[in-house]
């Protein structure tokens, strides 16, 4: 397999192939993986993530993460938002390892053909639905993903969807009044479940469809990633629901 | 062999003492020692001998109600006058920490799952549910995707407080647990207890896996202590206590309102830690070991500040008076404790596992195997995966 440090030129880099990084389709995410994640969100070293924007641990950079692509597969909406919010800082969590290394081979294969380019991306493995707290602040994210999650068909493991009542709790901590969180699926069933249970939050806010339309990301939530591909190829139908996370009605 | 007590609560109010042996509950007057109480309910057939019916236990604020619960995931509310039961219910999952709210009409429990319900203290009398619906009925108030090992309410009750084992503290509202306010992050292995300072009660103590007690001010999460006892405990922990790790692990944190002390004890440990409030720079000082005759199962402060313990040994309960700057045990014909200790719970075959607190921690290879660089563990390539993939190259 071909490596950028194996001396070849920079235009023989060549992007990583996905049938080396195959992993099945699903992880549990209760069980305790070998993670590696900073107590609290001061301690994150973000420079071996983002060197071009911090170029040690302790570097004063005025820039926080603030896209987050949960369980993000082979990285296909980060490539994609990469270059069109340059100056945001996009990651992407995925508990498979062997995706996860195909992601990160990708990025830098990217950030080797395009100097310059593709700094604001980067990816980590992590088990998001125990550790986003560890990474983000309060009120730090401003959009996060959820695209063609792990459907969990069976009721008795509805609890290891990653939208659930309790969980979304969390999202809402993590994310800033006003972020907008994205949903996508080609599971009718889960879509549904999506729904019920963000519509049934009080922190947040259902977008109307048109409104969705004019967002410019909406379109990659869409078509970028590999699944939505996948689902676009077999002709399969795909579910968007999009929130707002607002304000506690209570407070008010 | 007998089984011996695995938890001890003193009534905040009356002077009452609640052992708990699993399969039932002795009360003692814990100014005479008179036992004044014998609680065993009748054993439903389908559940094993040794069943622990009683492994969680909480007074409500003025001691009028006890609520217990246990491996049979039944929650039962108990009148402590005449011992009746007020309600029994079933719960989704085993629980871990219970708490009445202040007015005694619902008790809020956290379990084995990560989820913590609400319930009212008694069952609608309509409407009594069959077994499994009221998990239908009933959504939690807050949920973690990791084991929630404590729980307890702020003193205002605008806040419940979860600790759970993947080292967090989350604050979040009370009831509107869909509101987070904040996390108390920090500590670096299992969060085992949390503890809302009486005597200042926007404070919060928790301490657990990693040798470390911190004190926080908890509705902005941020830490103002974090006191490293190792030193003061490390020699009284036996070797191999634990094959995971070489951190004593915290089993109990109590905090006593009179003396504005706190009392820690530890898995395996035959010892209890007293930590004493500085009331001028507002932190925790000087931790004190008390020894005990055996390691230490549970602990409670009895209202006049003495500490109950129960121990991992044939006497079990031993009193521990103040003495000066520290505390001393009570002889053993001590008229409070003789009688208890005569009393026989049940007869046991083996002997349980009394620390299964061991179980918290997680498995965690050895830190250099995390600290790998993302090079060196890619370059690690086993033979068969390398003859795999020159195959797939050619």
């Amino acid at each position: 397999m071909s490596t950028p440090e194996s001396g070849q030129s920079e235009s023989q880099i060549k992007l990583p192939q996905k049938r080396y990084y195959r992993q099945r389709a699903h992880a549990n995410p209760f069980s305790d993986h070998q993670l590696k994640y900073p107590p609290q969100p001061s301690e994150m070293d973000w420079s071996k993530h983002y060197p071009q924007f911090y170029p040690t641990k302790d570097a004063k950079c005025d820039k926080k993460v603030e896209f987050a692509d949960i369980g993000c597969g082979y990285g296909g909406l980060m490539i994609a938002l990469a270059p069109l919010y340059p100056d945001n800082l996009i990651v992407g969590m995925e508990i498979r390892l062997k995706v996860e290394e195909y992601v990160y081979e990708r990025i830098k294969a990217l950030r080797a053909q395009n100097p310059g380019q593709y700094q604001n991306v980067s990816i980590m493995r992590m088990n998001a639905m125990k550790f986003l707290p560890n990474f983000f602040e309060k009120g730090q994210l401003t959009k996060m993903f959820f695209l063609f999650p792990d459907p969990h068909f069976k009721a008795r493991k509805h609890k290891a969807r990653i939208i659930s009542n309790t969980l979304l709790a969390e999202y809402a901590y993590i994310m800033k009044v006003g972020g907008i969180l994205y949903t996508i699926t080609d599971v009718r069933d889960l879509h549904e479940w999506m729904v019920e249970h963000l519509d049934a939050h009080p922190l947040f806010q259902r977008i109307s469809d048109e409104e969705c339309n004019q967002d410019p990301v909406t379109e990659h939530v869409r078509t970028a990633t590999e699944e939505g591909k996948k689902v676009a190829r077999n002709e399969g139908d795909k579910f968007l629901a999009c929130y707002r996370r607002i304000a506690d009605p209570y407070d008010a | 062999m007998q089984a011996a007590y695995v938890k001890v609560l003193h009534n905040p109010v009356k002077e009452q003492l609640v052992l708990s042996y699993g399969k039932g509950l002795h009360v003692i007057n814990s100014s005479t020692g008179e036992i004044v109480n014998h609680v065993e309910p009748i054993e439903s057939s389908n559940k094993g001998p040794s069943f622990e019916r009683f492994r969680s236990l909480s007074f409500n604020n003025d001691g009028s109600l006890l609520a217990t619960t246990g491996e049979d995931k039944e929650l039962r509310i108990w009148n402590t006058e005449s011992w009746s039961e007020i309600s029994k219910r079933s719960v989704p999952k085993r629980v871990n920490a219970l708490h009445f709210t202040r007015d005694g009409k619902t008790i809020v429990e956290a379990d084995k799952f990560g989820d913590v319900y609400c319930f009212p203290t008694e069952l609608p009398a309509d409407d009594v549910p069959a077994n499994g619906d009221e998990q239908q009925k009933h959504k939690p108030i807050v949920g973690h995707v990791s084991m929630v090992t404590d729980m307890v309410l702020s003193d205002d009750e605008r806040y419940v407080i979860t600790a759970d084992r993947d080292e967090h503290i989350r604050i979040s509202r009370y009831p509107n647990g869909y509101n987070i306010e904040s996390y108390c992050l920090g500590h670096t292995d299992v969060v085992t207890n949390v503890r809302i300072v009486p005597w200042s009660t926007n404070l919060l103590v928790s301490a657990g896996g990693d040798c470390t007690v911190r004190l926080w001010d908890f509705v902005t999460g941020k830490e103002l202590q974090s006191l490293n006892y190792k030193a003061q405990i490390e020699k009284y922990v036996p070797e191999g206590t634990d094959a995971n790790s070489a951190e004593p692990i915290t089993m109990h944190l109590e905090l006593g309102a009179k003396d504005q002390i706190a009392v820690m004890s530890f898995a395996k440990t035959p010892i209890l830690l007293v930590l004493t409030w500085n009331a001028s720079t507002l932190t925790f000082e000087s931790p004190k070991v008390v020894e005990t005759a055996a390691p230490v199962l549970n602990m409670t402060l009895d209202n006049d500040g003495n500490i109950w313990t129960v121990l991992d040994n044939d006497t079990r309960v031993a009193l521990y008076v103040r003495k000066d700057d520290s505390f001393e045990a009570v002889a053993s014909d001590d008229s409070r404790i003789e009688k208890i200790n005569a009393t026989s719970t049940y007869e046991l075959s083996s002997k349980p596992d009394y620390y299964t607190i061991f179980g918290l921690r997680k498995y965690v290879e050895s830190a250099a195997d995390l600290d790998l660089d993302r090079e060196e563990r890619r370059s690690h390539v086993s033979p068969k995966k390398k003859r795999k993939q020159e195959k797939l190259d050619s």
